[in-house]
């Protein structure tokens, strides 16, 4: 009876394992046993896994027991989950999300059909395999007669955990961006995530050479020479970032796709246990630099999975994973517009992008509405003169924002080099359909294969699959605003709560502590940034100066000075003082 | 007998059996408390401090015990007193607790170990104590 209901609320959050647990068939191994109270217990082989008297009461003092440990914690992982009995006190006792690791199929088969477990099946996560979910500053329980029944597991587990939390305690990361191009904002966005979780960063900034590779072009049309020069370019940079890495000493190289760095140079930091990981923020069947590149790499993530994963196990890649592309809530974000950026920036429809293959072709059957198209590399085809903005200019993100925000509808059709409309292959979701969620504005996107696991389509995002449907599309919701900012809004939530690039940070450190990574233990230095800003007191530009540093523990005066020699503007008054201070310390 | 007992009641040897007593009573608190220990550390972290811990309150048990029997052999030698033996010997209660507790230990059972602790040796205790209070009663009259 307990066991259809239980089935049924798991089914609703973890299909996988709700057949999991009807399809094991292995002879049960748990033995249910009645309590002193009359509830049941059960012991798998010799051993109890709860009281044999009051395990009611067993929970309760679990509870009691771990209860510092509780308080303040955003995620709980518990080690084991028995009949569930401390679980469900847990539940009782926290609004933090629960988390329960137990590998024996035939413990929850048993759990399931002794109990309504209803209430909490659907609120918290069970995990039977190695897969380790993301989860924020988190306590560790273990319900310990199920840690010693399945020891290897959690002994494993518990490694990767401890791992984990050494990895966010803060690692110094060199972010190494490209020489121009889409992932250079992103870069500048994974550096910015990257400081926010707390991790000391240093922004290796590839661009200031952009202009060496207009150089280049202008000096020579010889497709020879020209790659020639680009080689000796990225031999240079490669050498400046072992240079770079010799003085700062980061635990970790972590570098975006197009970042100057060649295979030699990964080697070099490789022989000096350096680490490196890469983001492939690109199509993997349009880009093949991937083949020469990935196994140099220790961690390769990537923005697709499926055929391309099959790929990397051919190319003797190690450790890959997917990561896809996301939003910064701090330059996506809902902007009030001025009547005159309304009216500039305004349409029914609009695209923000470059004039791929497959746009020039599709776009061509939304010229009778109300479109704006910006960007470049758009054809120079009178059909299209009238819709193309500022004569196809390349637009800035911030303008981009602007448009997103202005358009009653913004079209997000992912490019494609080789078909006239929608790429019915599409393996990846493009960094516009996170940002233009993260502005609260409204899209109607092409559909993808991966894009369901990021949004519920149909409720945060509204997809088309041809010119047809899109057309109907654009005609439904130019009728319905209320649904369009109710389906809009739903998906800036959902990329606040899971597609920001502090996410992806956070979930790229996980995957490298869960490979094996040993984060340094790192002596407690320099001091508490919380005491000092206690000591601070009414200085409040002081206050305000040091809590610039907040995601970190502690501070040193030599991280201050990085801090003010990489900062901009004008330096304050604060600042002159701590360089006044370090002066005075070297003489 | 009586002269004995006249002589023992009024004498230090008296004495030395009343603060007997009292030392096995605080024993028996101190141990029931310390099993309770055992018991938290067992079920909630069961590492090897909680497993030497527990050795050694087995141990100090079993001092104790032997103590408690010399000491109410020694009073019952004095007539009318009429003592029921200690509780945790009467019957073979212990004998089968300790038994079971052994099982408990060798299975690895640590949870069955912490339930008879806790639900059988515990109360056990309590009653020990009880049984000691009683004695000391006795010999005040």
């Amino acid at each position: 009876m307990f066991f259809e209901k239980n089935i049924s609320a798991l089914r609703t959050v973890n299909p996988e394992l709700a057949e999991a647990i009807i399809n094991h068939n292995k002879e049960v191994s748990a033995e249910v046993v009645r309590t002193k109270t009359g509830m049941p217990s059960v012991k798998v082989g010799n051993i109890s896994l709860h009281s044999l008297y009051d395990p009611i009461r067993e929970a309760r003092d679990w509870v009691r027991h771990h209860e510092k440990e509780i308080e303040g914690a955003e995620s709980i992982c518990v080690l084991g989950f028995g009949l569930g009995y401390h679980v469900l006190e847990l539940f009782k006792n926290t609004e933090a999300k629960i988390i329960v690791f137990e590998p024996g199929l035939d413990i929850l088969k048993t759990a399931l059909g002794l109990f309504c477990l209803t209430s909490i099946l659907s609120e918290i996560k069970i995990v039977t395999d190695g897969r380790v979910p993301s989860f924020n500053n988190t306590a560790i329980l273990e319900h310990k007669p199920s840690v010693n029944l399945s020891r290897g597991y959690f002994e494993h587990l518990l490694a990767r955990l401890r791992a984990r939390e050494r990895i966010h305690q803060g690692l110094k990361i060199l972010v190494v961006g490209p020489l121009y191009g889409g992932s250079l904002p992103i870069a500048r966005y994974c550096s910015s995530a990257l400081k926010k979780l707390g991790h000391e960063v240093e922004f290796f900034d590839s661009s200031r050479f952009s202009d060496s590779m207009s150089f280049a072009k202008e000096i020579t049309k010889d497709k020879a020479w020209y790659n020639r020069l680009i080689d000796m370019l990225t031999t240079f940079l490669s050498e400046a970032v072992l240079a770079k890495c010799e003085t700062f000493k980061p635990d970790l190289v972590f570098a975006l796709a197009q970042a100057p760095l060649t295979s030699e140079c990964l080697g070099r930091l490789r022989a000096h246990k350096v680490p490196t990981a890469f983001w492939f923020v690109e199509d993997f069947r349009l880009m093949n630099y991937w083949r020469k590149l990935s196994v140099a790499y220790d961690y390769f993530f990537t923005i697709q999975q499926g055929d391309f994963f099959e790929e990397l196990k051919n190319e003797g890649t190690g450790n890959y994973c997917y990561l896809p592309t996301a939003a910064c809530p701090d330059e996506h974000k809902e902007m009030e517009l001025t009547d005159n950026e309304k009216d500039y920036y305004g349409s029914d429809i609009s695209f923000a992008g470059a004039g791929y293959y497959n746009r020039r072709h599709f776009f061509r059957g939304l010229l009778d509405l109300d479109f704006k198209i910006w960007g470049d590399g758009w054809p120079r085809d009178p059909a299209y003169a009238k819709y193309i903005q500022r004569s196809g200019g390349r637009i800035e993100t911030e303008e981009m924002v602007k448009v997103f925000n202005a358009s009653e509808i913004n079209i997000n059709l992912h490019s494609s080099t080789y078909h006239k409309g929608v790429n019915p292959f599409g393996d990846f979701v493009n960094p516009r359909t996170f940002e233009i969620a993260a502005c609260g504005a409204f899209q109607l996107v092409d559909r993808r294969s991966g894009l369901e696991g990021l949004f519920d389509a149909g409720e945060e995002i509204i997809v088309f699959d041809d010119l047809d449907d899109l057309r109907h599309k654009i005609s439904y919701y130019i009728e319905h605003p209320e649904e369009r900012k109710r389906t809009a809004e739903k998906a800036r939530q959902r990329v606040r709560k899971e597609h920001t690039y502090e996410h992806r940070m956070r979930r790229m450190l996980e995957f490298i502590a869960d490979c094996g990574y040993e984060p340094p233990v790192r002596n407690a230095e320099g001091e508490r940034i919380q005491d000092l800003i206690g000591e601070a007191g009414d200085d409040s530009e002081l206050v305000e100066y040091l809590s610039g540093f907040d995601g970190r523990e502690r501070v040193t005066l030599p991280d201050i000075i990085r801090k003010i020699e990489n900062g901009e503007g004008a330096i304050s008054r604060t600042e002159t003082i701590f360089l006044m201070m370090n002066e005075l310390i070297k003489k | 007998m009586n002269e004995l007992k006249n002589e023992i009641q009024g004498g230090e040897l008296f004495g030395a059996i009343k603060d007997s007593i009292q030392d096995a009573r605080n024993v028996v608190q101190q141990l029931a408390h310390s099993f309770q220990d055992n018991v938290r550390s067992l079920r909630m972290d069961g590492d090897d401090s909680a497993f030497k811990e527990l050795t050694q309150n087995i141990g100090d048990l079993d001092s104790l015990l032997k103590y408690i029997k010399e000491l109410g052999d020694g009073v019952n030698c004095l007539d009318g007193m009429g003592l029921p033996p200690d509780p945790i010997t009467a019957q073979g209660f212990g004998i089968n607790l300790f038994r079971e507790m052994h099982t408990a230990i060798e299975v690895k059972d640590w949870i069955m170990l912490s339930d008879l602790i806790e639900y059988e040796l515990a109360p056990l205790l309590g009653k020990e104590d009880e049984w000691l209070g009683s004695l000391d009663e006795k010999l005040k009259t």
